[in-house]
């Protein structure tokens, strides 16, 4: 019984794993691909469903209490906050050429 | 005490979370607010530069991919490490955990190979904005790696005699998430040219 949840949850993370490279593979074939704005979108699409499966399968982020996911919830909006509020003086310089 | 009392009692003496995972959480939280800072300023900035293209088209994507594969596989024997405490199998885990050390070695090396090619190469931190990101963010992912695998060390030393299992969980959450931010870099730094 032991060494049937034993070989169980190992194995779960081995599918885990092996979707992971997977993904890298798709990422490393559209950076291969070519450089238009929907294939780099896509690349990015590609590593936050990564990231997405180490949160919640390694980091066991879907069995966790709310707490923590609050936690990092907040700290990523944080961090979109802080793009959304430099996005207009960095980005949408109006008048001004790019790279001044 | 009274039956109410007893049970509002038991309720404020039991953490919701253990201290030290709701800590390491805490922590886990500060460095996206550090990696993501930087990564922010990064895409912005990227977006202003189309000519930043061609600064990454010199970065080693093999190696990067590479770097993405071994980061990848530690992650997969610390969960395996975290699994094995859990069930009370202290060498197993700290095998797995000495394994991840091996992985954070391997990622160091292959690192160290890049910088060797880009600064003999002249892509220096100072050669433009785009090698300052990169040297900044890829350096200080590989701090963070430095002291993952000291924990890792640490921790796995003490799981080899039996002792504090239960740390095992909170070094495995720490390398996973220096493992997430190098799955954003490795496409920001090296496949977005």
């Amino acid at each position: 019984m032991r060494d049937e949840q034993t070989s169980s949850s190992d194995r779960h993370y081995l599918i885990v794993w092996a979707l992971l490279m997977g993904a890298l593979g798709v990422s490393l074939a559209l950076g291969a691909a070519g450089h238009h704005g929907a294939l780099v979108a896509t690349i990015f699409a590609v590593a936050v469903a990564k990231a997405g499966l180490v949160l919640t399968h390694f980091m066991h982020l879907r069995l966790a209490p709310r707490l923590p996911r609050l936690i990092l919830v907040g700290a990523v909006a944080v961090v979109v906050v802080l793009y959304l509020g430099l996005l207009p003086d960095i980005t949408w310089v109006f008048g001004a050429p790019a790279g001044r | 005490m009274t039956a109410s009392a007893t049970s509002r009692h038991a309720a404020h003496a039991a953490p919701l979370l253990p201290t030290g995972r709701l800590a390491l959480w805490w922590f886990v939280a500060s460095e996206i607010a550090i990696f993501g800072g930087a990564l922010t300023c990064y895409v912005l900035l990227r977006a202003r530069h189309p000519e930043w293209g061609e600064q990454a088209r010199h970065t080693l994507a093999g190696a990067g991919a590479l770097n993405t594969a071994v980061l990848l596989t530690s992650s997969l024997t610390a969960v395996l490490a975290h699994a094995a405490a859990h069930r009370g199998e202290a060498r197993r885990a700290a095998r797995l955990l000495a394994l991840t050390v091996l992985g954070g070695l391997v990622f160091l090396g292959v690192k160290g190979f890049e910088y060797h090619h880009e600064l003999t190469a002249g892509f220096t931190p100072r050669a433009g904005l785009f090698w300052a990101f990169y040297f900044l963010l890829t350096g200080l992912h590989a701090l963070h790696v430095i002291a993952g695998m000291t924990a890792n060390a640490v921790v796995a030393v003490g799981a080899a005699k039996g002792k504090h299992l239960g740390r095992v969980e909170l070094v495995a959450i720490y390398w996973h998430f220096v493992d997430v931010v190098w799955i954003f870099l490795f496409p920001l730094l090296y496949l977005a040219s």
